[in-house]
């Protein structure tokens, strides 16, 4: 299915809730924005969970209760959560917690059908499928399963599927045969007890019929699940090191291959596409481990650099890993082949003269890797370039503000930075379009609220979304980009854009924000156009084309 | 000076604000006496003393030179026909300067910043940029009948001045940030690139450097360049919609302040040389579109002078580039072999020399680069050293003289030195006194006469204008003036004339119309302050026009031949009122 419309490639977070088409959760006041979200599902909702698996149902044309007796009190809008949107082919699910319902947009018409889920179904993941089917799955975190949404141009049948209680991310193959719920600590809200290890997950075999659903426990408190290429395995990266999952039967977790990590410190794990191996970095320490992960008996490989490494990402290929040396003078960036670094005379060596560098992205063909410091105001974004013919040769852009987020396109042509506004301005927030390629001057666009969300188009379409929304702030609004042209257009919101619920719908060039509004709300963006189109309401039928 | 794209009959001169600002600025300035009559001829090494200092190299610190840029919110002139736009009313006026008649067009919201488009000798086109509704108008008129009005063409906001093409296939608008107070993030990089070949306008969205400066398209409307602080965008208009080709580095200072630096643009768009304030190189940028996306050949090459250059011109046949190199009393320059005249050498990073030997007479160079030589070898050029201080340079479009003075400093002095290789005179020159300290300097288009803007000498003289003769060796004339000079507009064919206007800001306007060669200087009251930027001419027409300060609109036109004024008031509603004075 076509989850190819956004990406930005930070590696060093890989969530699986990264390869959807959703925008991400940025910055920590995005995070805690959406936890206190995942505080909205403890409102009762008005439906049980209906836990009955595998129910028909047609064509959804919601109904609308009659009321109007003028001696009723007036109408209270309910202060509904919608979690953030998915879409999948041409289509966009919506789920709403409070009512119990998923709605099911179609983004070339805006008809909308609806369907029961199960109670309080808020964390929506797309599932790769059939030709003809769009796909959904959706943790209902009260009544603690799963529905698994399977609609066709009639239809939507739904299928309930046990899971552990307090599961609230998703990670699912690309083949859409095993979909894994997990708890990720990150999106818990407050702080949670030292104890609490969420060490649960619950592997979903939706080959079968009916789905499989395997609990078991992983480690203390999991950070990221991933597959490998042949779906025989899946890694969960827990505090203890990576606890490898046999999925070639009966799923069972089959080794846990340990981490070096000295106390408390910070890790950084990498685990390469096919899944053979990790690449860790260790705050402090200058050396990298290569873990092979089809083997939890081999010693790592232990690539010792000159200092301790700030940063590193692992290309999108998994063939190159590359380290920032942030604490050098000048910077350094280091780039050697993995798993096999082979004599480290051949490693590539760049040095940054003149720029603070602490961290990298590398663009996902690996042509490009940008640099850059976040934790200490730096304005600069320098882009090496890691082409084979290369030689490492560098540039710098000035992007006029402190550079906190960089993000590339699927084509790697674009890279888009979210900053702080320059001292003296008044401007809330600030973004930049920086070619990565092409040797042009980044486009700096000063925002009145803070960007919150980009979303990316595929290639061929040429466009992104950034939101921007801020608590301090009315002003809401979505930029359309054209990166060709470094053109960007500004579209007001009715309401407040809904955290990491900005997203493009592949198949028909359309892009959506979901917003807050009681009964639900999503402007749709036609790419090609630039004509929006809200739509309010849907919950309750009335469908609003504004 | 730079060279802009627009014509070079017209020039204006400062807007009040800053020529009270350039007043204020030269009172506090070292001064330079002049009592070294006129058409002297000065050279070699032999000091001309004056300067207000003891000598060595602490004495003075010489602000940097001033250059006036020109407002584009402004009357425009199209064949006989004055375009003029009123934000207030939507409206644009087209009069015809022959015979005075006034026909009024509806634009969008808010029509202000305006541009010429070259059409046939019984058409007139023009462009408005509409502020408010952020898009533009594309304007026609002929002899006679409605003034036709297009489409809105969408624009981006902001958009406030105008780049057109030689032949008017393309109109790029953009902002230029001079005088918005802008929020330090914003960097103004939409320009839209307007297809005017089309029977409807199409316009292109682009985004392009930091903080535009200047739009130039080459002659053969194949490229278009936007001088920004970050460099130059490259933008490609061949080959079907516009698009940005890259961007060429023109400082190895990613935070170099890009209002320090001047970049020249070669008319053909092969090569741009940048002056950096306060260095001593000019860098030379390769703009080969070949080179654009390769990081490697971003390597910049240097042309080493032998102190900061103050100044850069390019020749307008761009067979050479001038550079100026302001001798003061911090800076020992060349110290040629002292044979008197012009010194003649061969420099290079070290040929021109820069060996401090103490106190040494004022001499300023004028280096001559010669294009294209000088990107294959930036050491081999001319450079000649006068016992002068001059830190500008101006030639004029079909001249070979370089107009050589200083603002930087008080000082009366224009030096004239031809620049041409093959003239008998290569590199002769001469100093005229013009008896007021020199602001500005304006060649006419024919480069055979300069009118020079003069700011009082003493505090309780006058302000005033000088207008000198350049191709030949004839006196100049001083006119004194009631208000400091406003704006200049020259025309050398059919008539060489000259209209110079004067204005404080609160009472006295007047506008002066210098016959050559006679030098005959006629004084016309005008009944109101003109507009920033709103003095020109009408060569079609023989008519002078300066655009005043009226709420319905106002325009005074002056016969270049009779030197009658005709001035119009209330054409925005069509109460068209005609009245000698």
């Amino acid at each position: 299915m076509a989850i190819d419309a956004f990406r930005s490639m930070r590696a060093n977070v890989r969530s699986r809730w990264a390869a959807l088409p959703i925008a991400l959760l940025l910055l920590a006041g995005c995070s805690s924005a959406a936890s206190e979200d995942a505080a909205g599902a403890d409102v009762p909702g008005p439906m049980s969970s209906g836990g009955g698996t595998s129910a028909n149902i047609g064509a959804g044309v919601p109904t609308v209760g009659s009321g109007g007796a003028s001696s009723l009190p007036p109408e209270k809008e309910l202060d509904q959560t919608f979690r953030a949107p998915v879409a999948t082919g041409s289509v966009l699910w919506s789920a709403n917690p409070d009512s119990g319902r998923v709605a099911l947009i179609d983004a070339r018409t805006l008809q909308v059908r609806m369907t029961n889920a199960g109670f309080g179904p808020t964390y929506l993941a797309a599932v790769p499928g059939a030709p003809g089917t769009d796909s959904a799955i959706v943790l209902n975190v009260g009544s603690h399963d799963a529905s698994w949404l399977q609609a066709t141009a009639d239809q939507i049948n739904v299928t309930t599927i046990a899971t552990h209680t307090g599961a609230n991310a998703w990670s699912i193959s690309d083949d859409g045969h095993f979909a894994i719920a997990w708890t990720d600590v990150t999106q818990i809200q407050g702080v949670p007890d030292p104890t609490d290890g969420f060490s649960e997950l619950t592997v979903i075999d939706l080959s079968a019929t009916p789905p499989l659903s395997t609990r078991m426990s992983v480690g203390f408190r999991p950070s990221q699940v991933v597959f490998d290429a042949h779906k025989l395995h899946a890694f969960a990266v827990v505090d203890e090191g990576i606890s490898v999952l046999d999925l070639s039967g009966s799923p069972f977790v089959s080794a846990l291959i340990s981490v070096t990590s000295p106390g408390t410190a910070a890790r950084d794990v990498n685990i390469s596409p096919d899944g053979s191996f990790a690449v860790v970095r260790v705050a402090g320490s200058k050396d990298i481990q290569i873990l092979d992960l089809t083997s939890s008996t081999s010693a790592p490989q232990i690539v010792s650099l000159e200092s301790d490494a700030t940063d590193l990402d692992l290309s999108a290929d998994g063939k190159t890993a590359t380290a920032v040396l942030g604490n050098e003078t000048p910077p350094k960036v280091v780039s050697f082949a993995v798993p096999d670094p082979g004599d480290p005379a051949n490693f590539k060596h760049a040095a940054i003269p003149g720029e603070l560098v602490r961290s990298v992205t590398l663009a996902p063909d690996n042509q490009v890797a940008l640099l850059y410091a976040n934790a200490v105001p730096s304005d600069d974004l320098t882009l090496l370039d890691t082409a084979p013919a290369a030689n490492f040769t560098l540039r710098s852009v000035d992007l006029h503000g402190a550079v906190q987020k960089v993000y590339v396109s699927p084509d790697s042509q674009t890279a888009i930075a979210f900053q702080l506004p320059p001292q003296g301005s008044m401007k809330k927030g600030l973004f930049s379009i920086v070619p990565t390629e092409v040797v042009r001057s980044p486009m700096i666009v000063p925002t009145d609220a803070t960007p919150q969300d980009i979303a990316f188009s595929n290639p061929a379409v040429g466009r992104a979304l950034v939101t921007v929304h801020d608590a301090t702030s009315t002003v809401y609004g979505v930029y359309v980009i054209g990166l060709a042209n470094l053109e960007q257009n500004f579209v007001t919101l009715a309401s407040e854009p809904l955290p990491g619920a900005t997203g493009i719908v592949p198949d028909v060039h359309v892009g959506f924000v979901a917003q807050q509004h009681p009964e639900g709300r999503i402007t749709f963006i036609n790419l090609d156009s630039g004509v929006t189109q809200t739509l309010t309401g849907f919950e309750i039928a009335a469908s609003v084309v504004q | 000076m730079r060279l802009w794209t627009g014509s070079w009959v017209v020039l204006t001169a400062a807007a009040i604000a800053a020529c009270s600002s350039a007043l204020d600025d030269s009172a506090a300035l070292p001064s330079r006496g002049s009592g070294n009559g006129t058409g002297s001829n000065i050279g070699g090494s032999t000091s001309q003393g004056g300067i207000s200092s003891s000598g060595g190299s602490t004495a003075v610190v010489v602000p940097p030179e001033q250059e006036e840029d020109q407002s584009f919110r402004a009357p425009v002139v199209s064949g006989r026909w004055v375009w003029t736009a009123n934000p207030d009313t939507g409206k644009v006026a087209v009069v015809d300067a022959k015979n005075f008649t006034v026909r009024l067009a509806d634009a969008g919201q808010a029509p202000t910043y305006l541009t010429a488009l070259p059409s046939d000798t019984n058409t007139s086109k023009a462009l408005v940029i509409n502020s408010k509704s952020q898009d533009a108008t594309l304007l026609s008129a002929g002899d006679t009948g409605d003034v036709t009005a297009s489409s809105p063409i969408p624009l981006q906001p902001n958009a406030n001045a105008w780049a057109v093409s030689k032949s008017g296939h393309f109109a790029i608008a953009w902002t230029d940030s001079q005088g918005i107070m802008a929020d330090p993030a914003e960097g103004f990089q939409d320009i839209s690139v307007v297809d005017l070949s089309a029977a409807t306008p199409v316009a292109t969205r682009l985004g392009v450097g930091f903080l535009p400066s200047r739009v130039f398209i080459d002659d053969d409307e194949q490229r278009a360049f936007v001088v920004a602080s970050t460099g130059i965008t490259v933008i490609d208009l061949s080959s079907g919609a516009p698009r940005v080709l890259g961007e060429k580095a023109v400082s190895s200072d990613l935070k170099e302040d890009a209002t320090t630096r001047d970049v020249s643009i070669l008319p053909d768009g092969s090569y741009a040389l940048v002056r950096h304030e306060g260095s001593a190189t000019v860098t030379l940028v390769n703009l080969d579109p070949a080179q654009l996306s390769d990081t490697t050949a971003r390597t910049l090459s240097d042309v080493v002078l032998p102190g900061p250059v103050t100044d850069l011109d390019l020749v307008a046949d761009s067979t050479s580039a001038l550079a100026v190199v302001r001798g003061d009393t911090t800076t020992a320059t060349d110290v040629d072999a002292g044979n008197g005249d012009a010194s003649d050498s061969q420099a290079g990073a070290s040929g021109a020399g820069a060996a401090n030997v103490g106190p040494e007479p004022l001499r300023s160079t004028l280096a001559i680069l010669p294009i294209p030589g000088i990107f294959s070898a930036p050491s081999s050029f001319v450079s000649v050293s006068i016992d002068e201080v001059f830190g500008l340079v101006n030639i004029a479009p079909q001249g070979t003289k370089a107009l050589l003075y200083t603002n930087a400093i008080a000082d009366s002095h224009i030096t004239v030195l031809e620049t041409a290789p093959d003239s008998q005179s290569y590199l002769d020159h001469r100093t005229i006194d013009v008896h007021g300290n020199v602001k500005d300097v304006f060649p006419s288009p024919d480069g055979s006469y300069a009118i020079a803007s003069l700011t009082p000498q003493t505090m309780g003289d006058k302000p005033g204008f000088a207008v000198v003769p350049v191709g030949a060796v004839l006196p100049s004339r001083t006119q004194t003036t009631e208000a400091p000079v406003f704006a200049v507009a020259q025309s050398s064919t059919p008539l060489q004339r000259a209209v110079i206007t004067v204005s404080d800001g609160a009472a006295n306007f007047a506008a002066y119309v210098v016959r050559m060669p006679e030098l005959v200087v006629d004084r016309v009251v005008l009944p109101s302050q003109p507009l920033a930027g709103a003095t020109g001419l009408v060569p079609d027409a023989g008519m002078a026009y300066i655009a005043e300060s009226s709420p319905e609109g106002r325009i005074t036109f002056i016969d270049l031949e009779t030197g009658v004024p005709r001035t119009i008031t209330g054409f925005e509603i069509s109460a068209k009122v005609i009245d000698g004075n």
